[in-house]
């Protein structure tokens, strides 16, 4: 032995060993089955969180489609249905610290306390940061319905958009200064028809916005399809179950739809002055056929002021102080005066036909404008009993389509409301999360129940998301190469003892 | 020097033959763990937690000793353990003086104090060469590592020592051949054997 050996061993033998307790046979073997569970139970943990999100989202998917009962509420689903983000992700944290305290009981409590609160931190953190609604596992589908209330999020710019993730098709899509991006002013917000999924849709200007408004017009060119696949904008018309856009008769912007989708009405443009509308024009989608061509008496640069019937055989359009019904395969148009009164959007027609939704806003120099709605028929123009409703006065208001062929529902400032042909009073259906301004409903929803709104979602990550995380995970990455470098340099072996 | 030629008397039943090994090795296992940490307090954690594995899995141990010191060793170099053992250092501007050539129990204080700055591995890898006169070949073997690593560590750490306390540079040998500390090779130990049924 060496001299160094000889002081090493006259170190150890200064220090006397401590005594091992009797009872530390059964304990150590005690305390390795706990630790065993509590593994288990962690690996489990997260096994059944996964499995339940996977489970209930495919049971969600197969459920057929409540048209005539309301949708069922489903607690399990609604708990589960938001990712990380939602209820699940705390209920996850606090199950994973309970199985922690039980793995580290032995430790002395200031440890013990320490890796706890420090695990809790970490853990919140990731339950916080999480975009919200970012659906890791899945997103609601199978709930059809409109919601009874729309999300708010306190930020739209980490939801995912219909290009990058397409939400098939919706059942409304929403707008206003809440939406509004800092650099894109035009954000709508969709909702897919068949759960809380939403997605944004980033166009420079606003389509919802009516034009006009400010001489007294309510009108504005419709932007949804009659089942939501299609969506009007600016840029062309997108078809939201694959996220690019419509070629063919819907490579331009409709102006109405026909209740059953399968017709549209666009409005035909001054070839010398783009925004002078001249007439208007009815397509077949299915066949791609032009099948009538009406030209404006008194052309002019709105919108609206036209709307198809349920089936697409008649259209109405406003024809100077006149509203004109032409039928669309040809042949003799009826007409009525129209007054101060405006079709009420290209979704005016009732769904059986006989009635049209009528707006008037009342203008005068330097007074307030209260508005009115009126059922009218649509042969005649008469008003039909109980089909009068005034409104208040300085409000948006938008019809959204028929609910019932004697209810119609209209955008009346924040909230969407029910008017019943002879009930004075509309019922409330929705109301609007504060900052939205402008909605629209596709009309094929309308008549769907309404359902308890779920734990939204908003798609996978966006780009907007990776670029931001992509320099912060360079710069851990960067920092933890350099650390380990200097300490290998130091000789400290670096993180694993190498040489 | 250390024996794990150890064997339980009683095999069959756990009980009695694990006191009666915590009751005739605990002071030698004490040691190694006590030189390999250089702290009391961690020696204890270390021992406890190599003898809590062997529990566990004592029905199964052919050389129970064998595996404890295995569990000793890897333990005591772990990379995770070794952050929550390691002594900081505090850098002062001026070397403390020397009060003259240091007597017995200075030196062995000073090289207490030495050894407890060096990395685990180094230490690891004194306490194997100098203390249980593995050789080196034994020592990687025991450790997982190449041969030339427990040489180059064995370089390191000596190198280190003289620097940490130049007064145990007499102990230590001479720096150009560190060789000349070689201890006597040491008889197989078969310290690898830790066969489990």
């Amino acid at each position: 032995m060496t001299q160094l050996g000889q002081e090493l061993r006259a170190i150890a033998e200064r220090q006397p060993p401590p005594t091992i307790p009797s009872g530390f046979f059964h304990r150590a073997r005690r305390r390795a089955r706990r630790r065993r569970l509590a593994a288990v139970g962690l690996a489990m943990t997260a096994a059944a969180g996964v499995g339940l999100v996977i489970v209930t989202d495919g049971y969600a998917q197969r459920e057929p489609l409540p048209h005539s009962v309301s949708a069922p509420t489903k607690p399990l689903y609604d708990l589960v249905g938001a990712g990380a983000d939602g209820p699940l992700g705390w209920l996850i944290l606090a199950v994973v610290l309970v199985l922690l305290c039980v793995l580290w009981r032995e430790a002395p409590r200031v440890v013990l306390v320490r890796r706890l609160v420090a695990a809790a931190l970490i853990g919140a953190l990731l339950v916080l940061a999480a975009p919200p609604g970012v659906a890791l596992w899945g997103e609601p589908h199978g709930r059809i319905g409109l919601p009874d209330r729309l999300a708010e999020p306190r930020s739209w710019t980490w939801a995912a958009d219909l290009q990058q993730s397409p939400p098939g098709r919706v059942a409304l899509v929403f707008s206003g200064p809440a939406t509004h991006g800092n650099i894109e002013e035009g954000r709508l917000a969709l909702l897919a028809a068949d759960g809380d999924r939403y997605r944004v849709f980033d166009v420079f200007t606003d389509y919802l916005e009516p034009i006009g408004a400010e001489n007294g017009e309510v009108n504005r060119n419709r932007a949804l399809s009659p089942d939501g696949r299609y969506l009007a904008s600016g840029y062309g018309v997108y078809d939201l179950s694959t996220g690019r856009r419509a070629a063919g008769v819907l490579a331009e912007a409709p102006a109405g739809w026909s209740a059953d989708g399968q017709r549209i009405v666009r409005s035909v443009h001054d070839p010398m002055d783009g925004s002078l509308r001249s007439g208007w024009q009815v397509w077949d989608l299915r066949s791609g056929a032009m099948l009538r061509e009406i030209a404006a008496e008194q052309p002019d640069r709105g919108v609206g002021g036209v709307a198809l019937s349920p089936a697409g055989d008649r259209i109405a359009v406003e024809q100077g102080d006149r509203i004109v019904i032409y039928p669309t395969e040809g042949g003799t148009p009826t007409s009525w005066p129209r007054g101060d009164w405006r079709i009420g959007d290209s979704a005016a027609w009732s769904r059986d036909g006989r009635l049209l939704a009528m707006i008037r806003r009342t203008q005068c120099a330097g007074c307030t404008a209260p508005l009115q709605i009126r059922f009218v028929d649509a042969e005649t123009g008469e008003t039909v009993d109980g089909g009068e409703f005034s409104l208040p006065a300085d409000v948006e208001v938008a019809v959204q389509g028929w609910r019932a062929p004697d209810q119609l529902v209209v955008q009346v400032g924040g909230a969407v409301e029910v008017f019943t042909r002879g009930t004075p009073t509309p019922a409330r259906l929705l109301d609007l999360p504060a900052g939205v301004t402008h909605i629209e409903i596709a009309t094929d929803r309308l008549t769907d129940p309404v359902r308890r709104a779920g734990p939204p979602t908003y798609g996978p990550p966006n780009n907007f998301l990776w670029l931001l995380l992509a320099p912060a995970a360079l710069v851990v990455l960067l920092m933890l190469g350099i650390r380990w470098l200097a300490r290998f340099r130091a000789g400290d072996g670096g993180p694993a003892g190498g040489r | 020097m250390t024996d794990d030629a150890w064997v339980p008397s009683e095999p069959d039943d756990g009980r009695p033959g694990f006191d009666e090994f915590v009751r005739t090795r605990t002071a030698a296992l004490w040691r190694t763990a006590y030189l390999m940490t250089g702290d009391r307090h961690h020696a204890e954690d270390l021992l406890q937690i190599a003898l809590e594995r062997a529990a566990v899995r004592w029905n199964k141990l052919d050389r129970p000793e064998a595996y404890v010191r295995r569990v000793l060793y890897t333990q005591s170099v772990s990379w995770w353990r070794g952050r929550q053992r390691r002594v900081k250092e505090v850098l002062v501007d001026v070397v403390p003086e020397s009060a003259g050539p240091p007597g017995e129990p200075e030196v062995r204080i000073m090289l207490a104090q030495a050894l407890r700055r060096l990395t685990p591995k180094q230490r690891a890898v004194l306490v194997l060469r100098y203390y249980e006169d593995y050789s080196e070949e034994d020592t990687a073997r025991l450790m997982r590592v190449a041969v030339g690593t427990v040489k180059s560590q064995t370089r390191h750490a000596l190198r280190r020592l003289r620097e940490l306390a130049p007064e145990l540079t007499g102990l230590l040998g001479d720096p150009a051949g560190p060789e000349s500390l070689n201890p006597r090779p040491h008889e197989d130990r078969n310290d690898d054997a830790v066969v489990t049924r």
